[in-house]
């Protein structure tokens, strides 16, 4: 460890510290700690190692020599986010990322905290950014009786417009059917449709019963249904009054009572004709009335996007699902009296016109580059919610789309730990790369209701390049676990933990720790607190010739040095403080195995 | 009720719902009674009426019958002919308890075996002067001279509530159909008060066959109603009647989209002996009928 090496009798050190140039920084370094000045000073101190060769910017003691590094602090250079060296890797990525046909899919390996993602996203932004737009994609419900959704591949950047009109075309059916059918020329038709129907068998039956009457029989109406009877001035023949008739006399009321019920009966068998007919025409008048309506509303969106294939059948179904199930857009009566009762146009019960985009793009933004730190199916291939209406069944109100979707035409990075701990997803994942789609095919139900069939959702083309980040031990294990998705990776780009300490690794350090200090929001560095960094990726790497490039570990030791300084009330990060930082990371990590 | 409790500044009467033993009560007859229950704090009496005659008929052996829908003939003996009409009554006066329990009106419930308006009669007697029958079975078109009967058999009431097979709704506006400016007062008072439960607008439909007679009623209204304290939510409509025909009257009415609407029978709406058809075939709300 750092700390260790330097760690000698403090006699010796002082002995030989009044023969040491001071260093630059001596000032800012007794602000400092009591503790964590001597100690500096000690390091500076000591004698190299004779058998370790000299590197970059490091002095006869062995250690950076500030005053060599050419600056003052790291606010003097300009800020870089590496990656130092790891030029195989990065023509690894560009050659991976740049290839055209399918299956190169890049497997970037290399220990974490070494600025992998960071390094890879920037070559592959710097690749994206030149490459044209993917086609928007769009699920769009295909009004057939699975409730199933078709996939519709729309112009780049169109998908978001293209969902909002139908919203908006929507909306406006909202407002103007309840008025429609409120209309007192709908109102005046339909009630002719049902008078016509109710009143035909009225009619029938008061004519019959008017003829009955007439002879002396009457049509009642009981709680079972209609019965006839032998009446006389108006009331019902008690029996023994009828019993004391003649027979024949008898006879001819009980065949006239026959004949009436043989013509109740034909009355009340044409009621289900005569409702077929009562419906047929009133489903002809509201798609009269809605029909327009509609059309209306979909006019222009049908304009806008003439050309692009699918869209029109789409709308053609859209508007032949709105004028059949116009109805839904009027609340029941009883709402607002007396005034047309508008739905919100949010209502589950609309949410089969719902348009839900899967992929879409901006102006100028290239292939897309999606990150997802957490691979579950879900996260993925997307997800499907349903929202149940009280006066309806359950419908699909929102089809969320994964990573897969908004990558498409672009990049997918993913964890390698991360994915193979979902095995579930990283198969499916697999298998929607070797079959170019990507197919919804969850392993659970959908969120919304338990026991709700999982619509089925029309595949969608893919296109996406797979990269996965692993270190050495994932590498392996993702060969051990699951060698088919081992085998999809035909590109490797190899991060190497540590190179030469050259002149321009270390300078390109510094710029990196600059890098640091500007992302982070962190006080600048010191010359000497740079050279300690140095020093320690030195040390890291297993001697004074390499540097590691390890730098999660930078940024963490930055952040607390940061910390430090700020507590003593400085402007500028000392060694005093990295070396503090450095120490307290020593005594925790310490304290972590000691209890572990 | 109604008309004269209103004018007379009542507080309270009684709501007869007629429940006939034969078909099912329409659900807007039985919110109409609630909706007159709340406005005058008065109880409904549900009053299921056993028809004599069916059990008449009951008892020959070749009585038949068949459902409204269609289907085949069958028997209807005396035991299943009592049987249905026990389970019918118990159906209706529950529908009407739970309406009443949710609009906290009190409810009765009784059954009668006698000749129809003659129980209603006799229910009405039995309550005093103030009250209303609500007949819960819609009156078909040709069901005038049943309307008539009711007005002449049953004297202990002041009105009477209908409904028509397209009845549909009880919110909305409270329509006062005025063919008489000596009713406009009553009608008025009863509109407002049947319009306060439900928080809905009073609208004045003022009829003449004179435009002269029709200018003054209107004048008349309008000052009524403006020394009235909420003038602001009553409008008036004055309607030119060119004969006696109901149908362009209900069309009219219908047009406001009322919740319930108030006429005087024997008016050019409701005249006695006329056909029941342009109400029947239009109009959906329930109607209340004033002497």
């Amino acid at each position: 460890m750092f700390f260790k090496r330097f760690k000698q009798d403090k006699s010796k050190a002082a002995e030989v510290v009044a023969d040491v140039e001071p260093v630059p920084q001596a000032p800012v370094a007794s602000e400092a700690s009591s503790v964590a000045a001597p100690e500096v000073a000690a390091r500076e101190a000591e004698t190299p190692e004779p058998s370790l060769s000299l590197g970059a910017h490091m002095n006869s003691a062995g250690a950076t020599d500030p005053a060599s590094l050419g600056f003052k602090t790291t606010a003097d250079l300009k800020p870089e986010d590496g990656p130092i060296g790891q030029d195989d890797a990065m023509q690894a990525i560009a050659f991976g990322a740049g290839i055209k046909g399918p299956g190169y899919h890049i497997l970037v390996v290399g220990p974490q905290g070494m600025g992998r993602r960071t390094a890879t996203r920037a070559k592959l932004q710097e690749i994206a950014g030149k490459a044209d737009r993917p086609f928007d994609w769009v699920y769009v419900s295909s009004f057939d009786p699975t409730g199933g959704f078709r996939a519709l591949k729309l112009p780049p950047g169109t998908a978001k417009p293209f969902a909002e009109k139908m919203a908006l075309a929507i909306d406006h059916l909202a407002d103007a059917l309840p008025a429609a059918f409120a209309a007192d020329d709908y109102e005046l038709k339909r009630r002719t449709i049902e008078e016509e129907f109710r009143f035909s068998r009225e009619d029938a039956l008061e004519a019959l019963r008017r003829e009955a009457e007439a002879q002396n029989i009457a049509l009642l109406r009981t709680p079972a249904g209609i019965a006839v009877a032998p009446v006389l001035d108006g009331k019902v023949v008690k029996t023994d009054v009828f019993n004391s008739v003649p027979e024949a006399l008898r006879r001819e009321v009980e065949t006239k009572i026959a004949a009436l019920e043989a013509e109740i009966e034909a009355i009340l068998a044409e009621r289900p004709e005569a409702e077929k007919d009562r419906r047929a025409r009133l489903v002809a008048l509201n798609e009269q009335v809605a029909g327009r309506h509609v059309r209306a509303a979909l006019d222009d969106l049908k304009t806008e996007f003439a050309d692009v294939a699918g869209v029109e059948s789409y709308l053609k179904a859209a508007a032949r699902d709105l004028v059949r199930n116009a109805g839904i857009f009027v609340a029941p009566p009883g709402i607002a009296a007396g005034q047309p009762a508008r739905v919100p146009a949010t209502h589950p019960r609309f949410a089969r016109y719902a348009v839900h985009v899967m992929a879409t793009s901006s102006a100028g933004s290239g292939a897309p580059i999606v990150y997802e730190p957490n691979p579950t199916y879900a996260n993925i291939f997307g997800r499907i919610e349903l929202g149940a209406a009280t006066d309806a069944p359950s419908q699909v109100v929102r089809i969320k789309a994964g990573a897969l979707q908004r990558a498409n035409g672009g990049y997918l990075l993913v964890d390698g730990d991360a994915l193979l701990d979902s095995a579930g997803s990283a198969e499916a994942l697999r298998r929607a790369l070797e079959a170019e789609e990507i197919r919804f095919d969850p392993p659970a139900g959908p969120i919304g209701a338990v026991g709700d069939e999982v619509p089925d959702l029309e595949p969608i083309p893919l296109s996406v390049r797979l990269v996965v980040f692993a270190s050495p031990t994932t590498q392996r294990r993702l060969a051990a676990s699951n060698a088919a998705l081992r085998r999809i990776f035909k590109v490797e780009a190899v991060f190497e933990h540590a190179v030469e300490r050259t002149k321009e690794a270390v300078d390109a350090f510094a710029r990196v720790i600059a890098g640091v200090v500007d992302k982070q929001r962190l006080r600048p560095l010191d010359a000497a607190a740079v050279g300690l960094l140095v020093d320690e990726a030195a040390h890291r790497a297993g001697g004074r010739a390499k540097l590691s490039l390890l730098i999660s570990d930078v940024i963490d030791v930055c952040r607390e040095a940061d910390h430090w300084a700020a507590a003593d009330d400085r402007k500028v990060i000392s060694s005093a403080d990295v070396e503090r930082a450095l120490r307290q990371r020593r005594t925790r990590a310490g304290e972590l195995a000691e209890a572990s | 009720m109604i008309a004269h409790v209103a004018a007379a500044d009542e507080r309270s009467g009684r709501v007869v719902l007629w429940l006939s033993g034969t078909t099912a009560a329409s659900r807007i007859a039985i919110d109409a009674a609630m909706l007159l229950g709340e406005a005058f704090e008065a109880e409904v009496e549900s009053l299921y009426v056993e028809d004599p005659q069916l059990f008449d008929l009951a008892a020959f052996p070749f009585a038949r019958v068949i459902g409204e829908a269609g289907g085949a003939w069958r028997p209807l003996p005396q035991d299943a002919l009592e049987r249905e009409m026990r389970f019918a009554a118990a159906a209706m006066h529950r529908q009407v308890a739970e309406a009443g329990l949710a609009a906290s009106v009190t409810c009765h419930a009784r059954n009668v075996r006698d000749e129809p308006l003659r129980a209603v009669a006799q229910a009405c007697a039995q309550n005093g002067p103030w009250n209303v029958v609500i007949v819960g079975e819609p009156m078909a078109a040709g069901d005038e001279g049943r309307l008539a009967e009711l007005f002449d058999g049953v004297r202990d009431t002041t009105g009477a509530v209908i409904t028509g097979p397209m009845a549909r709704r009880t919110r909305g506006s409270v329509v006062a159909v005025v063919e008489d400016f000596e009713r406009l007062g009553p009608m008025l008072t009863a509109a407002r008060r049947l319009s306060a439960p439900i928080g809905a607008a009073v609208k004045l439909m003022l009829v003449g066959d004179r435009r002269d007679e029709l200018a003054w009623m209107e004048g008349e209204a309008r000052l009524i109603c403006a020394s009235g304290t909420d003038a602001e939510t009553i409008s008036l409509e004055s309607v030119l009647a060119a004969n006696d025909d109901a149908a362009p009257l209900v069309a009219v009415l219908q047009q406001h989209g009322p919740g319930l609407a108030l006429a005087q029978y024997g008016g050019r709406l409701a005249a006695p002996g006329a056909s029941l058809r342009p109400l029947a075939s239009t109009l959906e709300c329930p109607l209340l009928l004033v002497r």
